[in-house]
């Protein structure tokens, strides 16, 4: 394989070329700053008593059982903390610990609970892991302030990339999640969504219409699909960075999606040349110092001593391929299961099917003492609140682990071991509510695993 | 290019002024001139007949003035059901319910009656007894079955007791039909706030549906049938001597039909932003489940003890309606969009 082995020794070689450390530490110090703010916002909302401490019991992933929230207070100051870092982050002091610190408490808060996976919590768990393994402290940071690590004003084009395929990778299966007839042919969810927009002033009346929703699901396909390509043209850089800003600010205007918008806008900022922010700023104030460095943004200011010293170690490189080809399978693993991952979610966490269905669920337990045959229904309400059973109502996962719970409930209560069977109805993208699980099956009898479900009931009238 | 532009802003403003027929706006101010206005007109002036008929009961007691007088209970109680599936605004600010109906005490009822030291008044019968003590379940307590209650009704107590339990849930029924239709808190009437709301609104209606359906058929039949646990509770149906746990099923239901997708007589509710579709299966599935209760012989506690298959198959019926409202209705009307109430991009 020559060809291919010469290839790889260019790009090799195109990785380790110098380019200024600048949009890589903008990168850096965004991150850290909505983190900062993510963490403050998540106490001001009181969603450490709601969401981690107020709960009975939480609806564990697969194999974190044993992850649980820290009793009061000490789950209120872990969020501080977690700000602590985010700032830490931002200032480049005691980066990589801080990075390291702040990856291990953001994903242990992340898994105490699977109804509240998003994900963009997990986008900001790579991104932060990404912080961790890359160079980004070399440059405006505390530490290369303080000397504890070598100020360098360039990386190897590498850190670059990495950032950008971690972002790409985000949009690349969002994009491919939409290639749906659900999403191209009926624009479902999007009609929902839209029609449930139509008190907004002046467009409002508009949204009830099903043309805008064709519009915006094809647009946002081709958005999602297209965008990595567009920011990557030097020439059409600037316009696309303004539709993304544009379209991120529309949805986090018409949807209810959190930081989720202004994680992108500030993360793909990283699109443009590495020494965009000394651009900037000579633009904005041209005798600036740094002004004077300006340049192609590949060589400008940039030393291959700087990027040694910024550089990529051969294990760095390594678990860098290793996350790549993870993030790689993670979102295609759905294809090992049966049916549709839209409607049994085997497949669905950490896969970036961001805002693909709608669903709306009715679930009951129904509870048999096997000693007395006598049979009753349970509300989900015994184990769970009620934002952990309006997930839990239209997952499957989360209705096994609910049922698991519930048998739990009473044999701790009652000394009995109970069977659990769920009748779950579902209606996903507007249609009719269909049973989603095999409601003759005992499902606290099987134990959760990766294998895929055979209790969950097809939907063959998904496209 | 001005062409361009100027289509877009003419696009605009008629897209801003004229707002389609179905806007939630819309859909919801037709119902509350259609529908809840005048439900709560109907309660106020059955209420007010209540009034007048234990007033002629108490005046003349008789066998034609107690079957009156139980006639008009029967339309209190009728009325009051009908609200049940819109019970938003209000009759929530109010706490109505603890004034018009409320499963009844009796024998604290009969210990008011008799303790003479206590002034059974307006005030007193309004404010300062339990929700237990008053209300339609008081009345129909009081009525009783038979004609033994024309006897009791000899002791002056007893027909104060009665008159002034009606004359409060007549006085409720005034406010909450003044509260809808001239002045909410001072301020326009409460049917201005509900169209002008819209997605607050919206989201309650459906909502309160959910919750008054989920209440029929667990905590009401489904306790009674020991479906919700190990035990029956047959005290779950709050059925007084009149029997009329059938009747108030049917009552609910046609409050519920009426608000979701409209009934033939009535206006057509939700029905513009369901679409034609799924109006259609509401409507298969509440004539199915009227038909189910259709074949319940009342009284209801007696029907679930004697032929509990009859109120299996209505419970099951109401539950499909349940479904559907839980499931197509709530994502239809966009009432629990999924995303996560935390943070969500996520939505499924």
């Amino acid at each position: 394989m020559p060809f291919g082995l010469s290839t790889a020794q260019r790009l090799a070689a195109a990785a380790r070329q110098p380019v200024a450390a600048d949009s890589v530490a903008v990168f850096r110090i965004g991150f850290g700053l909505v983190a900062v703010y993510s963490s403050v916002r998540f106490l001001a909302k009181g969603w450490v008593d709601r969401l981690y401490l107020a709960p009975e019991h939480h609806l564990t992933y697969l194999g974190f059982g044993w992850v649980q929230p820290w009793p009061a207070p000490w789950m209120h100051l872990h969020m501080v903390v977690l700000a602590l870092l985010g700032g830490c982050i931002a200032l480049g002091y005691r980066h990589r610990l801080a990075a390291a610190l702040f990856v291990a408490g953001f994903a242990y808060a992340e898994m105490i609970d699977a109804a509240l996976y998003l994900n963009h919590y997990w986008f900001v768990t790579l991104a932060g892991l990404l912080l961790v393994l890359l160079p980004v402290h070399h440059r405006w940071s505390l530490d290369a302030r303080q000397r504890r690590v070598q100020a360098a004003r360039s990386v190897p084009a590498g850190v670059v990339w990495a950032l950008r395929a971690q972002l790409g990778v985000v949009y690349l299966f969002a994009g491919l999640a939409k290639l749906n007839g659900d999403w191209l042919l009926r624009a479902q969810p999007m009609r929902l969504w839209l029609a449930d927009r139509t008190h907004i002033p002046i467009i409002g009346p508009l949204l009830d219409e099903p043309l805008p929703a064709y519009g915006a699901s094809w647009a946002g396909a081709f958005f999602d699909l297209t965008i990595v390509g567009w920011l990557l043209w030097r020439r059409s850089r600037p316009w696309a960075y303004a539709a993304l800003a544009g379209f991120h600010l529309v949805t986090g205007a018409l949807f209810q999606i959190g930081v989720f918008p202004w994680v992108m806008i500030v993360g793909t900022l990283v699109f443009f040349a590495p020494d965009w922010p000394v651009r900037a700023r000579a633009i904005l104030r041209p005798r600036w110092p740094g002004g004077s460095v300006v340049g192609s943004g590949r060589r400008a200011g940039a030393s291959p001593g700087d990027a040694r010293s910024a550089g990529l170690a051969g294990p760095v490189v390594a678990a860098l391929l290793v996350l790549a080809l993870v993030q790689m399978a993670l979102p295609l693993r759905h294809y090992a299961y049966p049916g549709n991952v839209r409607w049994t979610e085997e497949g669905y966490y950490w896969s970036w099917r961001v805002m693909v269905t709608e669903k709306a669920g009715y679930a009951e337990y129904r509870i048999t003492d096997p000693a007395t045959g006598h049979t009753w229904l349970a509300h989900p309400g015994l184990v769970l609140t009620n934002w952990q059973a309006e997930q839990a109502d239209v997952r499957p996962d989360l209705v096994h682990a609910t049922a698991h719970l519930l048998a739990q409930h009473y044999r701790e209560q009652d000394k009995v071991d109970v069977e659990v069977r769920a009748d779950v109805w579902v209606s996903m993208n507007g249609r009719p509510p269909r049973r989603m699980v095999d409601p003759a099956v005992d499902l606290a009898a099987l134990p959760r695993s990766v294998s895929p479900s055979k209790w969950i009931l097809a939907d063959g009238a998904l496209p | 290019m001005r062409r361009v532009w100027a289509a877009v802003a003419a696009a605009v403003l008629l897209a801003s002024c004229g707002g389609g027929t179905t806007s939630r706006s819309s859909v919801l101010g037709d119902l509350a001139d259609d529908y809840i206005v005048l439900a709560y007109q109907r309660f106020h002036r059955n209420a007010v007949a209540l009034e007048d008929a234990l007033s002629a009961l108490c005046a003349s007691p008789s066998s034609g003035s107690l079957s009156d007088a139980r006639n008009a209970l029967s339309a209190v109680r009728n009325s009051w059901s009908r609200t049940q599936a819109v019970w938003v605004g209000p009759v929530m600010e109010r706490r109505s319910w603890a004034l018009v109906r409320w499963p009844v005490a009796n024998d604290e009822i009969e210990q008011l009656i008799a303790d003479r030291s206590i002034e059974l008044d307006y005030e007193r019968l309004s404010s300062r007894i339990g929700a237990d003590q008053r209300g339609v379940g008081a009345v129909d307590y009081l009525l009783g079955a038979g004609e033994a209650a024309l006897d009791a009704l000899g002791d002056s107590r007893r027909c104060r007791y009665l008159e002034g339990v009606a004359m409060v849930i007549a006085e409720e029924a005034a406010l909450l039909e003044a509260d809808w239709g001239q002045s909410w808190e001072g301020g326009d009437a409460y049917r201005e706030v509900f169209a002008d709301d819209g997605r607050g609104d919206l989201d309650r209606v459906v909502n309160d549906m959910l919750f008054l359906l989920e209440r029929i058929t667990d905590l009401e039949l489904g306790n009674a049938l020991g479906a919700m646990g190990r035990e029956a509770v047959p005290t779950a149906i709050d059925e007084g001597p009149a029997g009329a746990g059938v009747d108030d099923l049917h009552q609910r239901l046609i409050g519920l039909q009426t608000v979701l997708i409209g009934r033939a007589d009535e206006p057509a509710g939700l029905s513009p932003l369901l679409g034609a579709d799924l109006t259609a299966r509401l409507a298969a599935q509440f004539d199915a489940a009227f038909d189910a209760v259709g074949v319940v012989s009342p009284p209801l506690r007696r029907a679930v003890a004697d032929s509990p298959q009859t109120v299996i198959k209505a419970r099951d019926a109401i539950k499909a309606v349940q479904i559907t409202v839980a499931t197509e209705v709530v994502s239809r009307l966009g009432v629990a969009i999924g995303f996560s109430d935390a943070d969500g991009d996520s939505s499924g």
